[in-house]
């Protein structure tokens, strides 16, 4: 605990200071909590960024109009689970590609309702002069329910059946999960957490255009998730605040983060799959490995299904069966 | 578990065509057949885990579970292992058996358990985790259960998906070809497994290229060619049925050498066999627990 | 038929045919290699770029520029294949994995070429100079007019389609790109490398999303960096509704988009046409996931 009072004054001028990157990173690690965990569940859904702009979209306006924040947050939470619910099923016969390419798809739709919507959103301009409702004590409040919530879907048996179903649904099946009902509840979870970062979003930053729901947001949910590590929410929030603070400190790049958010999906997700939180639980796991001789006898605690468990396979090794050079 | 006249088919071609047989509590059935003769397609449409149009019935005690979806039937009971080995790779074999654990099947008695949004937590995690070591003691694989899958050998990477099938203690296993592979002297520990199983009251279905190890292992048996039971009966007597011989000596699947047809002592005379006669038509042969002859 | 439907139908053809050659190669790609690249909504961008590069630093026209940008474009696509894809198929054993990962990479590629290209524009639109092409537009009677645009783009899409058809039904690379759509190991036995088979359909994926950027591009005039992701959409619609891999398919489905477009935007509702594509893809997804055109082939689950 820190106790430390030099270190707490830095600690508070620091949130200070820097109050609205952290918030930032906070309301990106919710959205980027939305996308991990359809993506952990092998659920290739990236609809999360329509749910973020449709709660921001719905927060801000209850807000305006001056609606109790508490009113507003249950409106959201009800309309991403009726509207998740609604999409799971219509969706419920897709998966892999087909399942991305329609929630990307209804990303963009989103976008474009929002902005032709005019009377009510504002159109292309979007919201402004949303009342300010939430400070950073209450938004880590809310990071911190779901890091919570994803926690326990990452350990004991929800982790195990969670990893099953990612790894072969039809496994999953004749080990008698219920994937249809498990992936539904995946994808409605995952429209909560990404409408409450939407909210979240308009009630700190008082503003919400329809453009930052559009491609752009899916690349930046992407390069969090990707960078940071789809096994934990550990991940979501290391690559939050890295994707978030990186252009902070370096300036010059800002006019490249395309580029550089670009390079880094491709270069984590070719080489260090697992991200960052992947490469150092690696690392952690080496060091102790050695420590302990050959590591044969590894304590460990009986449901190690939690932070990433090294994956031997995925990397490194030649699929069997895919197209190579011929011999 | 009952099975009557099930077809199914993948667009024209048809896979299984009038198949009818009944796997029975404490007894070990023998399915043998060549490459494309239907013996994965059965699994497949046992564990409602296919995609072809099918038409015909299978039965739960009674119950007719056709338009049951795999994970309800998995949950009533009926566990199956793969033709390829389909383990988790990023848990260890622990957990993976672990994967295996039902909520709400902890009493390992399918019919009262619990239900309800709590099961997850009702069921005791303790009661979970012996369970998962005595299944992993079942099929001899404790020392490495620490390990992670691809780390070991095939045929303990085999062993560690039956030992996840059993773990729910189900009323019907469905084995594909789980000696695949394997020396003779790990297929005979199997055998006295499998033979173990059906004895403490499962309704064992193995499918296998292997006669030998069928006639050895099964109390009942019977063949597929082309979809179609061609034979039936004690494994012995489906083993030296013409058209068993005919169809693995015809075709040449993959336990086609003729020697291996040959069953030591094939004492039932073909003409025995009735390609209508039930499966279970020969009763006891085998002769194991006192808990046979309850129907799955 | 009046003159305005007429007119209607001319602009809807055109459109479609500018629909048909972005899809192509997004439903190539995804239909032999399993890979859904979002990259191609850049690559329709990073096409008329590579003009509007070209006839700035050398005036020179159409017929000059156009396969330059083709060229230049489909070679960026065979980079993603041979610096990215190729990598990522030999590593991911894991099929579902696999394809993740190539998503991910393909958005990654799509936030570069798009960075690059809006910062290299200023962010704003930008026009491929007039010495490039000079729309011509015909009158057919009193109302009915059509452009010399209009014609090149259809003959263009419908040509380049029908030679896409034949070369896939027809030729030794096109058996075997068959083959590896379904089932990669065979392709070996065509004797043709996989390897080599998927760098080459990235290079006509790049190459069609190239001229079907350019000539859109010319038809309205200018564009900014964000007409890729736009477009993305349609193409989306196209590709399901005709079916993934199907070549047919996806130039019937491109006109039938554009038709339905043409006729929301005639209604006066045009702001909503986005809104009905969607509707389109959901409707088509939850009824007919293989496409409408699609040939029955047994669908990989």
């Amino acid at each position: 605990m820190g106790h430390d009072p030099v270190l707490l004054a830095s600690l508070g001028s620091f949130f200070q200071t820097n109050a609205s990157t952290v918030q930032t990173m906070l309301v990106d690690a919710l959205l980027a909590f939305s996308v991990q965990i359809c993506l952990r569940a092998g659920v290739f859904s990236l609809g999360s960024v329509a749910f973020w702009s449709l709660g921001g979209y719905t927060a801000g306006i209850m807000a305006k109009h001056g609606q109790p924040t508490v009113l507003a947050f249950a409106v959201v939470i009800a309309g991403a689970v009726v509207l998740g619910a609604v999409m799971s099923v219509a969706l419920a016969r897709l998966h892999g590609l087909y399942l991305a390419m329609a929630t990307v798809a209804l990303d963009l739709v989103v976008v474009v309702l929002i902005t032709n919507a005019t009377s009510i959103t504002g159109g292309a301009e979007g919201l402004f002069a949303i009342p300010v409702r939430l400070g950073t004590g209450w938004t880590v409040g809310v990071v911190a329910v779901a890091a919570g919530v994803l926690a326990l879907t990452e350990r004991g048996r929800a982790g195990r059946v969670v990893r099953v179903m990612r790894n072969d649904s039809d496994v999953a099946a004749a080990l008698g999960i219920r994937v249809r009902r498990m992936e539904r509840a995946v994808f409605v979870g995952s429209a909560v957490l990404g409408a409450l970062s939407g909210a979240c979003y308009a009630l700190l930053f008082s503003t919400i255009q329809p453009s930052q729901g559009g491609f752009s947001a899916i690349v930046t949910a992407l390069t969090i998730v990707v960078l940071g590590g789809m096994e934990t929410w550990v991940g979501g929030l290391v690559g939050a605040v890295v994707v978030v603070g990186l252009p902070l400190w370096a300036t010059p790049i800002s006019t490249w983060t395309g580029v550089i958010y670009g390079g880094a999906i491709i270069v984590v997700a070719m080489v260090a799959p697992r991200g960052l939180v992947g490469l150092v639980h690696d690392g952690v796991r080496q060091v102790v490995t050695l420590g302990r001789g050959r590591g044969r006898n590894r304590n460990d605690s009986q449901d190690v299904g939690g932070p990433a468990s090294g994956d031997v396979t995925a990397m490194g090794i030649p699929a069997p069966g895919v197209p190579q050079g011929a011999p | 578990m009952e099975v009557a006249d099930l077809e199914v088919r993948f667009g024209g071609v048809v896979a299984l065509a009038g198949v009818s047989f009944s796997l029975i509590s404490g007894e070990c059935c023998g399915l043998i057949g060549a490459n494309g003769s239907g013996k994965s397609t059965l699994l497949a449409a046992l564990s409602r885990l296919h995609h072809g149009a099918e038409r015909g019935d299978i039965r739960l005690a009674g119950e007719s579970c056709v338009g049951w979806s795999p994970d309800r039937v998995a949950r009533w009971g009926v566990a199956r292992t793969f033709q390829t080995v389909r383990l988790v790779a990023d848990l260890d074999v622990r957990d993976n058996v672990m994967a295996g654990v039902m909520p709400g099947s902890a009493t390992g008695n399918h019919a009262d358990r619990r239900r309800g949004p709590f099961a997850v937590l009702r069921g005791r995690a303790s009661d979970a985790s012996a369970r998962v070591d005595e299944a992993l003691q079942t099929v001899g694989v404790t020392a490495q259960r620490k390990r992670r899958p691809t780390e070991l050998p095939y045929g303990l990477q085999r062993r560690v998906e039956i030992a996840r099938a059993i773990v729910s203690r189900p009323r019907v296993l469905l084995l594909d070809e789980p000696t695949a592979g394997m020396t003779g002297r790990e297929r005979a520990e199997l055998g006295e497994l499998f033979g173990r199983l059906a004895g403490s009251g499962m309704a064992v279905l193995v499918v296998e290229h292997d006669v030998r190890f069928v006639t050895s292992t099964c109390d009942q048996a019977f063949a597929l060619d082309g979809g179609r039971v061609v034979a039936r009966g004690t494994p012995t007597e489906v083993i030296a049925s013409p058209e068993v011989r005919q169809a693995y000596l015809g075709t040449g699947g993959a336990g086609g050498a003729p020697g291996e047809v040959r069953a030591p002592g094939a004492g039932g005379a073909p003409g025995d066999v009735s390609g209508t006669s039930s499966v279970h038509g020969t009763g006891d042969a085998g002769g194991t627990g006192p808990s046979r002859g309850a129907r799955a | 038929m009046n003159a305005q439907t007429v007119n209607q139908i001319i602009d809807a053809l055109a459109l479609g045919s500018v629909y048909a050659l972005f899809a192509l190669g997004l439903s190539l790609v995804w239909g032999v290699l399993d890979v859904l690249n979002l990259a191609q909504g850049a690559l329709f961008l990073l096409g008329p770029f590579v003009a509007y590069e070209v006839a700035r630093a050398l005036p020179m026209p159409l017929i000059a520029v156009l396969p330059i940008a083709m060229v230049v474009t489909g070679l960026v696509a065979v980079v993603l294949e041979v610096g990215i894809f190729r990598y990522v198929r030999r590593t991911v054993d894991d099929r579902k994995r696999r394809e993740l990962t190539m998503l991910i990479t393909s958005i990654g590629a799509a936030a570069i070429i798009t960075q690059v290209v809006a910062n290299k524009t200023g962010n704003t639109i930008f026009f491929i100079p007039h010495q490039v092409f000079q729309p011509v537009t015909y009158a057919i009677g009193k109302h009915v007019r059509v452009s010399n645009l209009d014609i090149i783009l259809l003959v263009l899409a419908l040509a380049l389609g029908v030679a896409l058809g034949q070369w896939v039904r027809r030729s030794r690379h096109g058996r075997a790109l068959r083959a590896v759509a379904f089932d990669a190991r065979r392709s070996g036995l065509f004797g043709v490398s996989a390897d080599r088979l998927a760098a080459f359909t990235l290079f006509v994926s790049g190459a069609l999303a190239a001229a079907a950027g350019v000539l859109f591009s010319l038809s309205v005039g200018g564009i900014d960096s964000t007409v890729g992701d736009s477009y993305l959409l349609t193409a989306f619609a196209v590709v399901i509704l005709g079916g993934v891999g199907s070549i047919a398919g996806t130039v019937i489905g491109a006109f039938l988009v554009a038709g339905a477009e043409t006729a929301v935007t005639a209604a006066g509702i045009g702001q909503w046409q986005n809104a009905i594509v969607f509707g389109v893809i959901l409707l088509v997804l939850a009824l007919r996931p293989e496409g409408i055109f699609r040939a029955q082939r047994t669908q990989r689950v």
